[in-house]
C-alpha cells in the first residue's frame, strides 16, 4: 500500500504547475500613439450610435472597472441587453473576444456592439457617412491611407483598447519580487487558489481569458445562455463560455455572463461547486476573495478620457 | 561616310547601355523573388515547426499548461499564415491555402478542446486527492471502502499517465462506491465518483483529440503549400535562368560587335593621324587648296618658310606669295599644265611675308576625287639655303687664299690634302711637296711624342686642340706658331678631315716677353713693382690667414732722397735706389720679398714670423746697412730710412690695408725724427724697442756685474727655524733699472744666455750655502730654479756637479727647482735626466705646484723630494674655499708620497697657522723674511757670536 501512495504524490505532482502560473501586466506595451488618441475620441464618442446616445464608454466605465456594474447593458432607445457586459480592461490579454469567443480581437469585437440592434444599432454605410461630415474624415485620412473605412474605425478603437491595461496590482508587484506587496491572507488565499484547482483555468498574464470552459463542469449551473453553441452549434459546445479574466475582478461586479451574483464571496462558492465540484470553507473563501482584491491594478493615464 | 559610322556607334552604344539597364532591373527582380521566397520557405519552415509544437501540446495530457503560451503560438502560426495569403491568386495555391486554413481551423478546435477539457481533468485531479485525504482520514466509513477509494485513485492515475490500466476495473470500483449505503449522506465520496467520472469521461476525450492529430492534416497542408511553392519557384528560376543567358548573350554580342566596331574605327583614325603626321611634320613644305585655289590646308614648314600664319593663309590664294620674279608666260605654262590635269614641277621665286625672298622646289598635283577636282596639292621644297650656301662657299675659298694664317688641311688618314697660299709663304713648301704628306715634315723636334699623342687624344675626344707649337720650315727656321686644329666630322660623325690654322707667334712672343717683364718690374732697380706686390701680398695674405701665422710688412722711405735728387740730378738718384735696394736685400732672407713701391720708397714681406718683434729686428738690420755711406761717381753719399711696420692679421684683414697701416707707420717714424721704425701698433713700437735694447743690455749684464743673488729663507711651521734658503736672481741695469726676473728669464730663455746666467745662480749658491754654514746657519738645503732650456745643454750635470764640488758643497744640500709646467712639457726624457740628479744626490722640487697640470697619478712616478704650494694658492688662504681644497688636497697627497712640502708667498699669520694646522711643513714669504743679499741674512740669522763670514 505504501509504494501506491508514493506513486500517487508522484503523480501529483505532474499536475502541478512547475513556474509561477500567474505572469504580472507590463508596465507598456508599443501603440500607435496618433491612432490611440484617434480611437479614445472614437470610444468617447455617442456619434458611434444610431441616435447618437451610446458611446463605448456608456457600457464600459474605464475608471469603475471597465464594465457598467450592471447585470445587463442598455443600449438606444433604452433596449436591455441579454448578457453582462465584461470589462474592456485588459480585454487585449484574451485569446478571444465576447463571452461565447465569437470574435478573434479586439477589432472584431468593436464591431459588435456597433452594429448590434439593442446596443448602438447603427450600420457601417451610415456611420462611416456620418463621420464623413465631421472633423474626423480628415483625422482618418492623416493616419490611414484608406481614410475613414470600416475596418479603419474598429482599428483605431482597438488601438485606443491596447492602451486600457492595468499594471502594478500589488499581487503583480508580489510575483515581481516584493514580497510585502499582499498581506499574509492573500498569500494563502494565492496559495488556496492554486491547491483548489482554480488555477487549471484561472492563470496566465490574464489570470483568465486564454481557454474555453464548461460553465457547470460538476453539475446544470442553470445558465439560460448557451455559450459557443451558439457560434459553432456544436454538442460539445453546450454551456462551453470564454473563462473570463479576473484582473479587477473586485471592481467589475456583478458576475458571470447573466450577473447572477454581486457578492465575489458568491461567486467563488459558486465557482466552488459548479466548477470545482468540491466543499470550501468560508474561511477559505474569505482568503481567496482577499487573494482576488490584489489583482486589481492602475489604469494608466493616457488611457483616461 | 564618317559621320554615318559614328551614328552607327552610338545607336549601338544606347542600345547596349538599355540592355545592359533592364538586364540590372530584370536581376533585381530575380534577387527579390528569391528573397520572397526565401522568406515564403522561412514562414512555411516555422509553420511546421509550430504545428509540432500543437502535437507536442496535445500530448501533455493531465499537466497544467500556461495556455497563453498555446495562445501565443496559435496568434503566431495565424499571423505566419496570413503572410503567406498574398503570394498569388492563382487557383491551385488559393486550394491549397484554404486547405491550410481549414486545416489550421481545425487544429486550434481540437487545441480549444483539449484545453477546457484538460483544465476539467486537472481540477478533478486536485479534488481526488484532497478527496482521498479526507476519505483516508474518515474512520467512520469502513476499511474497506477507504482502501478501495486509495485503489480507484491509483488506477485513475495509472489511467492518466497512460500506463495500461484497466478501465474496466475503475468503473467497478466507481460502481462499488455509488451502491455503497453511505454514498447518498457522504458528500466527499459522492464528490469522489463525480470527478472520478469526469476524469474517465474527459480522458477519453483527450485522447480521442490526440488521436485526431495522428492524420497529420495541418502538416500536410503545410507540407503541400510548400511543395507547390517550390516547384513553382524553381519553375520561375529556370525561366529565369533563361531569359537572364539571354540577356547576357545579347549583351556579349553587342559587345563583340562594339570592340569590332571599336578597332577598325582605330585602325582608320591611326592611319589618319600617321598621314597627318607626316604631312605635318614633313622637310617640305606642302599646301592644299580647294578647286578655286583657295588655300585649306598648310603645314608647319610651309608657315615657317613664308612667314605667313596659317590663319593668314586659310582661305586665301596661293599667288599671295607671288614674288614677281617670274614673267607671265611662267605662270601661264603652270596653268595649262594643271587645267589639263598633270602634275607641274619646277622651280619657283616666292616672297615671304617680310619681303624677303626665297627658292623652292614644288611640285603642284591637281586631286582627282571619283572623277572631280576636289584639291590641288603642292609639295614644296626650301632651296634658299643651298644656293645661299654655295654663295658662301665662293667666298671662303677667297678668305681660304687670302688668309695670313697657313692653312693645312689633312684627310682621315692625316694626309695633307690642302695648303693655302700662305702655307706656302710661312713654310716654304710649295704645294704639290707637302700634298699627300704626313705632316710630320713640319716636326721641330721641340715637342716629346707625349706633346703629340695628347693632341691626337684631344682631337679624339674634343674634336678641337689649340695650343703653341714649334714647326720648322722647309729652310729648317724653327717658328713659334698658335695651332688650332679641328677634326671635321661628315654627316656620321665619322671623322673626315682635320684642318690645321697656324698663326706665327714670333712677333707676339717678342712684345709678349717685354710687356711681361714691364708689367711686374720696375725698371730701375729690377725688383718687383707695385703690381706685382699687391699680387704677391694678396696670395701671402691667404696663406697666412691659411697657416694661422703672422706677417709683417716693413715700408721703408728714404729719408732726404728729394734733395739728393734734386742737388744731384736723377742719375745719381737713380743710382742710390739700385744701390739701396740691393742692401736691403742683401739682409733679408731668400723667402722675404722686396719690391719698390715708386720713388724712394721699397715694401719688405716678411713671411711666417713667430715673433712681433721679429720684424723689429730686421728693421734695425735695414737701418744700419743703409746708414752706410754709398759711393755714387765721386760723391760719398750717406742717408737714412724710415720704416713703417704694420702685421697680419693684427693691423689689416687685406693686404691693402696692411700697406696702408705699415705706410702711415712709416709716417708717424718719420715725424719721431727719422732714421727709426715704428710699429702701427704702437704699444709694440714701444715694447720691441725697450726688448731690443733690454736684449743687448743683458747680453752684457754678465759681463758688467750687474746680475746679483737673493735668498729667501724657508723655515720650520713647527718650530720656526731656517732649514733652507731659494736663491733667486737679480738684474740691476745701470739706466733700464732694476728689471723683475719674470722679464729678464724668458728673454734669457729665448736668447739661450739663460744657460751662463744659471750656471752663475748656482755657483752663487753653492758659495752662499759655504757662507751659510760658517756662518753656523744649518740648513738642510739651498734651492735654485733650474729652465727646462738649462737642462738641454748637455753638461749641464757635469757642470753642476763641478761646482758645487769646487766649493765644497755636497748635492744633497742642493736642491733642483723645476716648474710643474716644464715636467709636463717634457715628460719623458726629463724623467730620467731627474733621475740622473738624484743619483748623484741632488734633491729634485717641483716649483709653483697646482698651477700645471699634472695628475695626481702622474705626480707618483715622479722622481721628486719636495713640492712647493704656489703662492697664487696661498694668497686667499684661509678664505677662499677653492684655495683651501687644492691646499689641501695637494698637502695631503704630498704628505702620502713622502714629499717634504714648501709654501710659497705667506704673507699673513692666519695663512701661516692655516698651513700649519694642514701639516704643511716649511713656508717661505714675507712674513717671515723677504729675499736678503746673504750678508744681510748672516747678519739677521746668525747667532750674534759668530764671525763675519768669510770672503771668496
Amino acid at each position: 500500500m505504501i509504494p501506491r501512495i508514493c506513486l500517487i504524490l508522484l503523480l501529483a505532482g505532474a499536475v502541478l504547475p512547475a513556474a509561477e502560473p500567474i505572469q504580472p501586466i507590463p508596465d507598456y506595451i508599443p501603440v500607435n500613439s496618433r491612432k490611440v488618441t484617434l480611437g479614445r475620441e472614437l470610444f468617447f464618442d455617442p456619434i458611434l450610435s444610431r441616435d447618437n446616445t451610446i458611446s463605448c464608454a456608456s457600457c464600459h466605465f474605464i475608471e469603475m472597472g471597465g464594465d457598467d456594474n450592471s447585470r445587463h447593458s442598455f443600449g438606444i432607445g433604452g433596449q436591455e441587453g441579454d448578457i453582462n457586459a465584461p470589462t474592456v480592461l485588459n480585454a487585449v490579454f484574451n485569446f478571444r473576444q465576447f463571452w461565447d469567443g465569437r470574435a478573434q480581437d479586439l477589432a472584431e469585437q468593436a464591431l459588435g456592439p456597433i452594429e448590434n440592434p439593442v446596443e448602438m444599432g447603427h450600420r457601417f454605410p451610415d456611420l462611416v457617412r456620418k463621420l464623413s461630415a465631421t472633423p474626423y474624415k480628415a483625422a482618418f485620412e492623416a493616419i490611414y491611407e484608406t481614410g475613414l473605412t470600416r475596418s479603419n474605425i474598429v482599428d483605431a478603437i482597438a488601438e485606443y483598447e491596447k492602451t486600457l491595461i492595468t499594471p502594478n496590482a500589488p499581487f503583480d508587484r508580489y510575483l515581481k519580487g516584493d514580497k510585502t506587496a499582499i498581506t499574509q491572507e492573500q498569500k494563502e488565499g494565492y496559495a488556496l487558489f492554486k491547491s483548489k484547482g482554480c488555477i487549471a483555468c484561472h492563470h496566465g498574464i490574464n489570470v483568465g481569458g486564454n481557454l474555453y470552459n464548461k460553465f457547470g463542469v460538476m453539475e446544470d449551473a442553470g445558465s439560460r445562455h448557451l455559450g459557443r453553441f451558439n457560434v459553432t452549434g456544436n454538442e460539445a459546445d453546450r454551456y462551453m463560455f470564454k473563462v473570463p479574466t479576473l484582473r479587477n475582478i473586485a471592481e467589475t461586479a456583478p458576475y458571470f455572463h447573466d450577473g447572477r451574483t454581486s457578492s465575489l464571496a458568491e461567486a467563488v462558492i459558486i465557482m466552488a461547486r459548479y466548477q470545482l465540484g468540491r466543499q470550501i470553507t468560508m474561511e477559505e473563501v474569505r482568503r481567496i476573495v482577499a487573494f482576488l482584491q490584489s489583482l486589481s491594478g492602475d489604469i494608466p493615464d493616457t488611457a483616461k478620457q | 561616310m564618317k559621320l554615318i559610322k559614328r551614328d552607327t556607334m552610338t545607336i549601338m552604344l544606347t542600345g547596349f547601355a538599355l540592355l545592359l539597364l533592364l538586364l540590372f532591373a530584370y536581376l533585381i527582380r530575380v534577387e527579390q523573388d528569391i528573397e520572397t521566397y526565401n522568406s515564403n520557405s522561412d514562414a512555411i519552415a516555422s509553420l511546421f515547426i509550430l504545428d509540432k509544437e500543437f502535437d507536442n501540446v496535445l500530448l501533455r495530457k493531465f499537466a497544467f499548461v500556461n495556455c497563453d503560451q498555446i495562445n501565443a503560438k496559435t496568434a503566431l502560426f495565424k499571423t505566419t499564415v496570413s503572410t503567406l495569403s498574398g503570394i498569388t491568386d492563382a487557383a491551385p495555391f488559393r486550394k491549397r491555402f484554404e486547405y491550410l486554413e481549414r486545416a489550421f481551423a481545425e487544429k486550434t478546435e481540437t487545441i480549444e478542446r483539449f484545453k477546457s477539457d484538460n483544465a476539467s481533468i486537472l481540477n478533478s485531479i486536485h479534488v481526488l486527492y484532497d478527496l482521498q485525504r479526507t476519505i483516508s482520514r474518515d474512520t467512520t466509513l469502513p476499511q474497506k471502502l477507504r482502501t478501495r477509494v486509495n485503489e480507484t485513485l491509483f488506477l485513475l492515475m495509472q489511467f492518466a499517465s497512460d500506463i495500461a490500466a484497466d478501465e474496466v476495473e475503475i468503473n467497478r470500483h466507481l460502481e462499488a462506491f455509488k451502491a455503497h449505503s453511505t454514498f447518498g449522506t457522504h458528500p466527499p465520496l459522492r464528490h469522489f465518483y463525480a470527478h472520478a467520472r469526469v476524469v474517465l469521461n474527459n480522458a477519453h476525450t483527450i485522447n480521442r483529440l490526440a488521436q485526431t492529430t495522428d492524420d497529420h492534416r495541418l502538416q500536410r497542408a503545410i507540407m503541400e503549400l510548400h511543395t507547390y511553392l517550390e516547384s513553382r519557384y524553381l519553375r520561375n528560376l529556370a525561366i529565369q535562368k533563361g531569359i537572364t543567358l539571354l540577356f547576357f548573350l545579347s549583351v556579349f554580342a553587342v559587345l563583340i560587335i562594339l570592340t569590332r566596331m571599336h578597332l577598325r574605327s582605330m585602325r582608320d583614325k591611326q592611319e589618319l593621324q600617321a598621314f597627318k603626321f607626316a604631312v605635318q611634320h614633313s622637310d617640305n613644305s606642302i599646301v592644299m587648296t580647294n578647286a578655286d585655289r583657295r588655300i585649306v590646308y598648310v603645314n608647319d614648314v610651309f608657315q615657317r618658310t613664308s612667314g605667313y600664319t596659317e590663319q593668314e593663309l586659310l582661305g586665301r590664294n596661293p599667288n599671295i606669295l607671288k614674288s614677281g620674279e617670274h614673267n607671265r608666260e611662267f605662270y601661264d605654262e603652270m596653268n595649262r599644265r594643271l587645267e589639263r590635269g598633270e602634275p607641274w614641277e619646277g622651280e619657283l621665286i616666292n616672297r615671304r611675308k617680310d619681303g624677303s625672298l626665297y627658292y623652292e622646289k614644288a611640285s603642284i598635283v591637281p586631286v582627282y576625287l571619283e572623277g572631280r577636282l576636289i584639291y590641288y596639292l603642292a609639295i614644296k621644297l626650301d632651296i634658299s639655303k643651298y644656293i645661299e650656301q654655295a654663295k658662301a662657299l665662293e667666298q671662303s675659298a677667297a678668305v681660304f687664299e687670302n688668309t695670313e694664317e697657313a692653312i693645312m688641311i689633312t684627310d682621315r688618314r692625316n694626309r695633307i690634302t690642302t695648303v693655302n697660299r700662305a702655307f706656302t709663304e710661312m713654310l716654304g713648301y710649295e704645294e704639290e711637296e707637302v700634298i699627300g704628306k704626313d705632316p710630320k715634315i713640319l716636326q721641330s723636334g721641340r715637342h716629346g711624342s707625349s706633346f703629340y699623342e695628347e693632341m691626337w687624344t684631344r682631337l679624339a675626344q674634343h674634336g678641337v686642340w689649340h695650343n703653341k707649337i714649334y714647326n720648322k720650315t722647309k729652310s729648317g727656321e724653327i717658328i713659334p706658331f698658335w695651332m688650332t686644329i679641328k677634326a671635321i666630322k661628315d654627316e656620321n660623325g665619322e671623322i673626315s678631315s682635320y684642318t690645321a690654322i697656324q698663326t706665327d707667334l714670333r712677333e707676339i712672343e717678342r712684345s709678349q716677353a717685354r710687356a711681361d717683364f714691364l708689367a711686374y718690374h720696375d725698371s730701375l732697380t729690377g725688383l718687383a713693382n707695385r703690381l706685382n706686390l699687391e699680387e704677391y701680398l694678396a696670395h701671402a695674405v691667404k696663406v697666412s690667414k691659411r697657416n694661422r701665422s703672422n706677417l709683417a710688412l716693413l715700408f721703408i722711405d728714404l729719408d732726404r732722397f728729394k734733395v739728393i735728387n734734386d742737388s744731384l740730378g736723377h742719375h745719381v738718384g737713380d743710382d742710390m735706389l739700385r744701390k739701396v735696394a740691393k742692401r736691403i736685400q742683401s739682409v733679408l732672407r731668400d723667402t722675404d720679398t722686396i719690391a719698390r713701391w715708386g720713388g724712394d720708397e721699397f715694401v719688405v714681406i716678411l713671411e711666417d714670423i713667430r715673433k712681433k718683434s721679429d720684424p723689429a729686428h730686421i728693421a734695425q738690420k735695414i737701418l744700419t746697412i743703409i746708414q752706410a755711406p754709398i759711393a755714387i761717381q765721386s760723391y760719398k753719399l750717406q742717408t737714412t730710412a724710415s720704416i713703417g711696420i704694420s702685421l697680419f692679421p693684427d693691423d689689416g684683414a687685406t693686404g691693402a690695408e696692411i700697406i696702408k697701416n705699415a705706410d702711415s707707420a712709416m709716417y708717424h717714424a718719420k715725424s719721431l725724427g727719422k732714421n727709426n721704425y715704428h710699429y702701427y701698433t704702437e704699444s709694440l713700437s714701444v715694447e720691441s724697442h725697450r726688448r731690443l735694447a733690454m736684449e743687448q743690455a743683458l747680453q752684457k749684464a754678465l759681463e758688467h756685474r750687474e746680475l746679483s743673488v737673493v735668498y729667501q729663507p724657508q723655515y720650520h711651521l713647527e718650530t720656526r727655524q731656517i732649514v733652507g734658503m731659494e736663491a733667486l736672481v737679480r738684474w740691476t741695469h745701470p739706466e733700464l733699472g732694476s728689471v723683475s726676473p719674470s722679464e729678464f728669464i724668458p728673454m734669457a730663455e729665448d736668447t739661450g744666455i739663460i744657460v751662463p746666467i744659471g750656471e752663475f745662480v748656482f755657483e752663487e749658491a753653492c758659495r752662499a750655502y759655504a757662507a751659510f754654514s760658517a756662518a753656523g746657519m744649518k740648513l738642510e738645503s739651498i734651492s735654485v730654479n733650474v729652465s727646462s732650456i738649462q737642462f738641454r745643454h748637455e753638461q749641464l750635470l757635469e757642470r753642476f756637479t763641478a761646482i758645487a764640488k769646487a766649493h765644497k758643497t755636497p748635492p744633497e744640500r742642493i736642491r733642483i727647482e723645476i716648474t710643474e709646467r716644464y715636467l709636463m712639457e717634457y715628460s719623458i726624457s726629463n724623467l730620467s735626466i731627474l733621475e740622473e740628479f738624484r743619483r748623484h744626490g741632488f734633491k729634485i722640487s717641483i716649483d709653483d705646484f697646482g698651477t700645471g697640470y699634472s695628475s695626481m697619478n702622474y705626480l707618483k712616478q715622479l722622481p721628486l723630494d719636495a713640492i712647493k704650494i704656489d703662492k697664487s694658492f696661498v694668497e686667499e688662504l684661509p678664505h677662499n674655499q677653492n684655495d683651501i681644497a687644492i691646499t689641501k688636497a695637494i698637502i695631503t697627497l704630498s704628505n702620502s708620497l713622502g714629499y717634504t712640502i714648501v709654501a710659497e708667498g705667506v704673507e699673513n699669520e692666519a695663512q701661516e697657522q692655516f698651513l700649519k694646522a694642514q701639516g704643511c711643513h716649511f713656508a717661505q714669504g714675507y712674513l717671515f723674511s723677504r729675499p736678503q743679499s746673504r750678508e744681510a741674512l748672516i747678519r739677521t740669522f746668525a747667532a750674534g757670536a759668530e764671525p763675519p763670514e768669510p770672503k771668496h
